[in-house]
């Protein structure tokens, strides 16, 4: 990596064409950087044809103050980075609301340069915006571009580079009148010192006392003389302005905007041909009628093409070709005279691991090809809309629907899906309760058990099964609000941005980046993980190879934990043994059962079964197999997201603890029926 | 007036630009009757009932066509704003009709915390 002289922040509103701009000034390209972490959405990457020219997307906020968890890492990187230029992107077509934050943005004392986009929507609106004048009124360059279009990008690089290197700073950041003026000029004088000492610029950390921010005020360190006499000053103001120091700011910093606009914007219609599309569009998708309907439809379709049709279509081709491989490479191994346990390694150990990892790669890029679509698209906010009532209920809100109904697919990528939440507590929540519902990988062994056990009742059993994962995510929600999880849950306010079209640059690079991160942060876990448990299944406790399975030190383990299930109803060493296995992924946990049936006895599957099972220890094994640890892909994304081992393991303890209750009162409970 | 309580609310609210003498428009409900969407400042907003109500709101241009189900929504808010003992905003003069529904300027108010 080329060394960075100078960084560029990338700062707007939400739907403001972010995404789209940097995609365009780096074309996608991203390289770790100094303010990425795994908590923030951050991207960093190379300014492409600006040598050593860095842009920083932060993501889309509406204000300097801290509301979620993106607020909170934007505003640390735009004071204690220091960007030498912050790119504000604006939506020309949404003016008032995007240049509330300019003028925060203003007060931080960067150099500055402005970024009117979607201008190709104003001008085939007939808007006129002034941008000589406006770009006179806030001291700062403006550049018209559209980001989508790829225009003006160019030029705006060009100023931003060159704003940075005079270092010029917005001259003109004192928007205020009248009392509220007053009050900022006082208190800017009072903590001058302060704010040098705590490195922060004057005038955001006076307006954000008057705002009443605790953290700034704690930053400052003001001595308790100093601060009566700023209290004196607000209160003065407050009682002048017969509202309070809060309102005071915004609706000052609005009434300022509205001013620019009457000076800048001359528009013949009221609304845009696109928000009144978005309108209507919206007449038939949020309709009180059809909405559910509708999104009950868009989500079996995202689950016919992922788990149905192109994702595993793709996934099937592509285990083809690995297992091709995995032929070829045995082969090669034999011819080269190797050992059977090197063999054995290479087959069954490393190249399954390597197989496990890229059966998902289909499914997560099928699966985050519609999510963004219907991200970009502005559909996304649209469910939160539709369907928050009922997440209300638990404690979450609608944005938590979508990674939710995931989970009945696969938790890995509906884990990666929560990322898209506003809070650190309702992603937390939500990841918790997403592998409680039924993934797909459970369907084998569901089907053979029931087939097997309950003949023509089978679909009303799976049902039971399915229903009972619905009920413990909701119960453990509940617990959770009142316990791990308390505190206010962030306010449901959001905006409905206007429909767009997706651009198909953005959602490729997205799904890139999906794929990407999961081979990378996921591919060592499960990778080491395969490993261990061939190591297990293939070795004696002595350390020799095992040709019996029932030999092998993973069989010593489920003899060891077997006893642990006994009050759950199935105490056989088989059934435990293909419990371990299903850490690594859950369909191994049939096909540990059939190899293990198969090595004890000369019974087939079913009939083993029927020997191991009763009907309700059969169904216990089911709820058991539903609601205990997830796999080892499922954990290792759990840690990523939300960064640290501690959740994992937190997650495999709650979970079993939980299948082992549930088990435990369902065959204790059944047992004085039946 | 008493020091506001909910305040992450009432930030994220005024960072949106319901400031006083904003004027909303209750566009419609949500299927399973909450939350509701408004639109101001030429954009749409959607938050729940009990979000709303801390927004304290008058009437400026009633539509008859939508008045039963907008009325209803600015009853709402103005009826729990009340007890929050928050300020009336002053009248509008630049009222602006909206098709949909009522036109109403804001003041968000605060939730007494005593």
């Amino acid at each position: 990596m080329s060394k960075i002289d100078l960084n560029i922040a990338l700062a707007g509103n939400p739907n403001s064409g972010l995404t789209t701009l940097f995609n365009q000034m780096t074309d996608g390209n991203q390289h770790a950087g100094v303010f990425s972490t795994p908590d923030n959405k951050t991207k960093e990457g190379p300014v492409k044809m600006h040598k050593g020219v860095s842009v920083i997307e932060l993501p889309g906020m509406y204000s300097m103050s801290e509301y979620t968890v993106d607020d909170l890492s934007n505003r640390r990187i735009l004071l204690r980075g220091k960007p030498d230029v912050i790119i504000n992107i604006v939506d020309a077509t949404n003016f008032e609301r995007n240049l509330y934050l300019t003028l925060q943005l203003m007060e931080l004392g960067r150099p500055m340069v402005l970024a009117l986009n979607m201008m190709d929507e104003v001008y085939s609106n007939k808007i006129n915006i002034d941008i000589q004048k406006l770009s006179e009124i806030l001291t700062i360059p403006v550049l018209p571009i559209s980001a989508a279009k790829n225009r003006g990008i160019h030029d705006l690089i060009h100023y931003a580079i060159e704003a940075a290197e005079s270092g010029k700073v917005p001259e003109k950041i004192d928007f205020c009148k009248g009392h509220v003026h007053t009050a900022i000029h006082s208190i800017s004088h009072i903590i001058e010192e302060n704010a040098k000492a705590a490195d922060l610029p004057l005038r955001f950390c006076a307006t954000k006392i008057v705002e009443g921010d605790s953290r700034v005020i704690a930053d400052l360190n003001i001595d308790d003389g100093d601060m009566d006499i700023i209290h004196h000053i607000i209160q003065d103001m407050e009682h002048h302005l017969d509202t309070d120091s809060e309102s005071a700011m915004a609706d000052m910093r609005y009434a300022f905007v509205e001013d620019v606009c009457k000076q800048v914007v001359t528009r013949e219609v009221e609304t845009t041909k696109q928000h009144e599309r978005s309108l209507n569009i919206d007449k038939v998708l949020t309709n009180k009628v059809l909405a559910i309907p509708i999104f009950v439809c868009i989500m079996f379709l995202v689950f016919y093409l992922t788990f149905g049709s192109v994702g595993s279509w793709l996934s099937d081709w592509l285990s083809m070709g690995v297992q091709w491989v995995i032929n070829q490479i045995g082969r090669g191994i034999l011819a080269a005279g190797a050992s059977d346990a090197v063999y054995s390694l290479v087959v069954n150990g490393v190249c399954a691991g390597i197989g496990s990892v890229i059966s998902f790669l289909p499914i997560i890029a099928v699966l985050f090809f519609c999510l963004s679509i219907l991200e970009d698209s502005g559909y996304m906010p649209r469910v939160a809309f539709v369907m928050d009532k009922l997440l209300d209920k638990i404690g979450l809100s609608g944005r938590s629907i979508v990674p939710m109904l995931i989970g009945f697919g696969c938790s890995v990528p509906a884990i990666m899906a929560t990322r898209s939440l506003p809070s650190k507590r309702d992603r937390h929540l939500t990841i918790t309760l997403i592998p409680f519902h039924s993934c797909s990988a459970k369907l084998p062994l569901y089907a053979m058990v029931t087939a097997a056990f309950f003949g023509t009742h089978g679909a009303l059993v799976m049902i039971c099964i399915y229903l009972t994962g619905i009920a413990v995510s909701i119960i453990s929600a509940l617990i959770f609000n009142r316990t791990l999880f308390k505190g206010d849950p962030v306010p449901f306010v959001m905006v409905l941005p206007p429909y767009r079209v997706p651009a198909v640059k953005s959602v490729m690079l997205r799904v890139w980046e999906n794929v990407k991160g999961f081979i990378k942060k996921a591919f060592t876990v499960i990778f080491v993980a395969t490993i261990v448990i061939w190591f297990l299944q293939s070795y004696s406790p002595g350390l020799n190879m095992v040709s019996n399975p029932e030999d092998s030190m993973l069989a010593a383990i489920g003899k060891f934990i077997a006893p642990i299930f006994i009050p759950l109803g199935f105490g056989d060493w088989r059934a435990a043994t293909a419990l371990i296995t299903g850490l690594s992924a859950k369909e191994a946990v049939v096909s540990t059962l059939a190899v293990l049936t198969k090595a004890t006895s000369g019974l087939t599957l079913t009939q083993m079964l029927m020997q191991m099972f009763t009907p309700l220890s059969a169904f216990c094994f089911l709820i058991f197999v539903l609601l205990y640890m997830p796999c080892i892909a499922t954990l290792a994304t759990v840690r990523r997201e939300m960064g640290g081992w501690k959740y994992a393991i937190g997650t495999v303890v709650f979970q079993t603890a939980v299948a082992w209750i549930v088990a435990f009162l369902i065959y204790q409970i059944g047992g004085l029926f039946i | 007036m008493t020091v506001g309580g909910n305040g992450a609310l009432r930030r994220r609210l005024l960072d949106l630009g319901l400031t006083p003498k904003t004027e909303i428009t209750v566009i419609k409900y949500a299927p399973l009757g909450d939350p509701i969407e408004v639109s101001l400042r030429g954009f749409e907003l959607t938050l729940r009932k009990d979000e709303a109500a801390v927004v304290d709101v008058r009437e400026v241009t009633p539509n008859k066509a939508a008045a039963k189900a907008s009325g209803n929504a600015s009853t709402i808010a103005a009826a729990k704003a009340g007890s929050n003992a928050s300020t009336i905003a002053a009248p509008n003069t630049a009222s602006n009709a909206s098709v949909d529904g009522t036109t109403t300027t804001a003041t968000p108010g605060r939730e007494n915390n005593v």
